[in-house]
């Protein structure tokens, strides 16, 4: 673990990563997470009537 | 433009939460989120207090925007946490364990307090202990977590968590998520595994590429985990979390 080698015997990773496709740097992915998050909750609004 | 009260608490741009890391150096990436409007947090595994210090030195040479620093109670490290409370990060984040004792000394030091819960007793717990945010953490997360799912975990801590704002995380892979989320009731959302596959996460490339190609059923409840992890030092709030990762042989997953 202190010589950052922790991930050979365990390396921490969420089911999120079904939804994993690239290595991206970190502002790109920010941006893209709030473009996403934004284009979803327009679409549900969407639903209303 | 994406805005909730945990952006007003936390004095960021956006409400979404780079997860700690523990013992990974994360600093590069926490400075990258945080200086884009987001919070950054940092771990605090296994480290000196002296290579904490570096790193926060580090981190506060690139942005001077808030991030949060965590410690956990597997072990916990008081001399760590001394050290966090007299460098005065805008926030402490805090895993497996509720100390009020230490939230309060937190809150003494002018340190907003993020509690990760991974069940009801817990969240209760957490507001009773004077926790200003909830971080209500599912299964599905990377890492020691509970055992309940984040659909049903978020809504349930937002139901009895007042004013307190409440921060999803587990399973959150991309903005749909995030969306979610707050679909949900929670005012922000916390990622862990989509942040690892960042070019500025400090971890090796063979994780990252593993990150990339695996899918869902290969994260697993690791087996007899105890054998590996640090034990608990602080008292545990129901059933203790354990660690999801994606399993290396000699690993199993848990049954169950």
């Amino acid at each position: 673990m202190r010589g950052g080698r922790g991930e050979d015997l365990l390396p921490f990773t969420g089911q999120s990563v079904e939804l994993v496709h690239d290595v991206v740097p970190a502002r790109q992915l920010l941006a893209r997470l709030v473009q996403e998050a934004e284009a979803a909750l327009r679409k549900a609004s969407g639903y209303l009537t | 433009m994406l805005r909730t009260l945990l952006c007003d608490l936390l004095a960021i741009d956006v409400p979404i939460v780079l997860a700690p890391f523990g013992p990974w150096d994360e600093v590069a990436l926490a400075a990258e989120i945080s200086d884009a409007g987001a919070l950054g947090s940092v771990g605090t595994a296994v480290r000196s207090v002296d290579e904490l210090k570096i790193q926060w030195d580090q981190l506060r040479s690139r942005t001077d925007r808030p991030f949060a620093v965590n410690h956990t109670g597997r072990p916990f490290d008081d001399a760590a946490f001394a050290a966090t409370l007299a460098a005065r990060p805008a926030a402490i984040s805090f895993h497996m364990g509720i100390p009020a004792e230490l939230i309060t000394r937190a809150h003494d030091a002018g340190i907003i307090w993020l509690q990760t819960v991974g069940d009801v007793q817990q969240a209760e717990q957490a507001l009773a202990a004077g926790a200003d945010v909830l971080v209500a953490q599912g299964t599905e997360a990377a890492g020691n977590a509970g055992w309940v799912a984040t659909s049903v975990l978020v809504p349930a801590v937002v139901d009895i968590a007042g004013d307190v704002p409440v921060v999803a995380a587990g399973g959150i892979g991309d903005g749909r998520g995030i969306a979610a989320a707050l679909t949900l009731g929670a005012d922000g959302a916390s990622l862990g595994t989509r942040f690892l596959a960042t070019t500025e996460m400090a971890i090796a490339q063979e994780w990252k590429q593993r990150i990339v190609s695996a899918s869902a059923a290969d994260a697993v409840k690791v087996a007899n985990s105890e054998r590996v992890m640090p034990p608990f030092t602080l008292a545990q709030v129901g059933r203790p979390f354990a660690p999801r990762a994606l399993c290396n042989p000699p690993c199993r997953p848990a049954r169950g």
